[in-house]
């Protein structure tokens, strides 16, 4: 069993917050990444017919407007 | 000790698992249209293919230009929109010129180029950039940096290794912005990589930063990475008494695992995305970037912060990149190791490693951790009885004269070959 001292806590501490805000970075990184298109049917046709990948967050097609 | 780590592992595997389960449900809904008649382009940036979307008026002129996804790093395209305004209104009778009618995005040349040449292909093909000479100089530079921190380590100079920290941070770091990134090594790995005339040095920026692991250690980490300036720098701020806050052996080894989860973890997350986006969160990018978001630079604030306190706080604790490069180092060629002679009683190298890669095993014998160890010569430049020596993992055989006969030759002197 470990035995936390005062300074172990402060650095658990500040491990923890360190890691909380990377874990807020990555999560605003995919949020701003992936506001990237709902395309047309049309569109999702011609991408599917170039090769690309597609991804169903990243390719949206939108059908209910 | 060991039930902990596996309990700590499984903890974060299944938060992991959670986060990427929920957030994949929440970020489907972020939509936008694009026009039906848009034509489709296709660049090729730094993270792989970037299809556009563009629609023209009657005059062919750009009516809009929209990116339909992308795996650039977000640091990098914070002014991807602003960017993208300036091709509205221009056609086949503008030049479309990077850095004469287009400004390129600050920091994001590869991304920038890979937009300009879809549009430039689409609109003038007879003026499409064919992919331009490779620069070797950059190349030549790089190899330089390269020996001269190896240099700085044989011959136990200080002075020559900071002269190398501050190279590879204006060279790797403010000039070419070519650092070794968990990023750039998904990217690698998904193959998606930029044109080879824009992406040599990135080639090579990655062969520095694994070749020599395998065969001398974490040589980029403790002298070429750009953000070990920075670190070293703030380590050296404090009063020797406020700094290295004594933390418990047993918290210290479990903290330093905490970098090889986040790399399978960014990996993990990456590989589900299909895209880089999760892993941008490494702080030296956010540094070189400067379009970086205002958590990115917080981020950045708080990690600069904590290494004055604690040495290389972000590299010992954190860094994905420094996990993988330890992990190769771990099967490096040569190995830092004590000599037979030394007894390990004067304990100066296990307090003088900055970040605790020396201790003392069980049989007084010190031991070196290789996956910790970056190679900074602190223990060699130390010892004052020179019992630290690069020593080879195999021996090599050397040629030895046959021996007259009748008498043997003993083996045991034989495949003593080192690097004093």
């Amino acid at each position: 069993m470990i035995t936390l001292k005062t300074q172990d806590i402060v650095f658990l501490s500040i491990i923890t917050i360190s890691l909380l805000t990377m874990f807020a970075l990555s999560t605003n990184n995919v949020i701003i990444t992936q506001k990237g298109g709902s395309i047309t049917a049309e569109l999702t046709a011609r991408l599917t017919a170039s090769g690309l990948p597609l991804h169903p967050a990243q390719y949206w097609e939108r059908t209910n407007e | 000790m060991r039930y902990t780590v596996l309990i700590l592992i499984t903890i974060l595997t299944l938060a992991f698992g959670i986060y990427l389960s929920v957030f994949r449900q929440l970020s489907a809904t972020h939509t936008y249209p694009v026009d039906a008649n848009a034509t489709l382009l296709i660049g090729r940036g730094y993270g792989g293919e970037l299809p556009l979307a563009v629609t023209t008026d009657t005059n062919n002129l750009i009516s809009s230009i929209k990116i339909l996804q992308h795996n650039e790093t977000p640091s990098y395209t914070g002014k991807l929109d602003s960017f993208l305004q300036q091709f509205i209104g221009k056609g086949t009778s503008n030049k479309l010129i990077l850095g004469h009618d287009i400004d390129g995005m600050t920091g994001a040349t590869v991304t920038s180029s890979g937009i300009n040449r879809a549009v430039v292909h689409h609109f003038k093909p007879s003026l499409a950039p064919a992919a331009g000479p490779i620069d070797f100089i950059p190349l030549l530079t790089a190899l330089l940096l390269l020996g001269l921190a190896i240099a700085a380590l044989l011959l136990k100079s200080p002075v020559l290794r900071w002269g190398t920290l501050i190279g590879g941070f204006i060279f790797f770091g403010m000039i070419h912005r070519s650092m070794l990134s968990i990023v750039g090594l998904i990217n690698a790995a998904m193959l998606n990589l930029p044109p080879l005339d824009v992406s040599t040095l990135l080639a090579l920026t990655l062969a520095i930063g694994f070749i020599p692991a395998l065969i001398l250690g974490r040589i980029y980490c403790g002298s070429l990475c750009p953000f070990s300036l920075i670190q070293e720098l703030t380590a050296n701020f404090l009063p020797v008494k406020w700094r290295r806050p004594k933390i418990s052996p047993d918290v210290n080894s479990l903290a330093k695992y905490i970098k090889y989860i986040l790399a399978i973890g960014l990996i993990l997350g990456c590989i589900s995305f299909r895209s880089t986006a999760p892993a941008g969160i490494e702080p030296f990018i956010t540094l070189f970037s400067r379009n970086a978001t205002l958590l990115a630079w917080l981020f950045f604030g708080l990690m600069t912060i904590i290494s004055i306190f604690y040495y290389r706080f972000w590299c010992v604790y954190l860094c994905p990149v420094g996990a993988l490069t330890g992990l190769t180092a771990k099967f490096s060629w040569f190995k830092l190791k004590p000599s037979q002679q030394c007894s390990g009683g004067c304990q100066v190298c296990t307090n003088i490693c900055p970040v605790n890669a020396i201790s003392t095993a069980d049989d007084k014998s010190l031991v070196v951790d290789e996956a910790e160890c970056i190679l900074c010569g602190k223990c060699l430049k130390g010892c004052k009885e020179s019992c630290f020596q690069l020593t080879p993992r195999f021996a090599i055989k050397q040629m030895v004269p046959a021996a007259p006969l009748g008498r043997a030759h003993s083996s045991t002197d034989e495949n003593k070959a080192s690097i004093p």
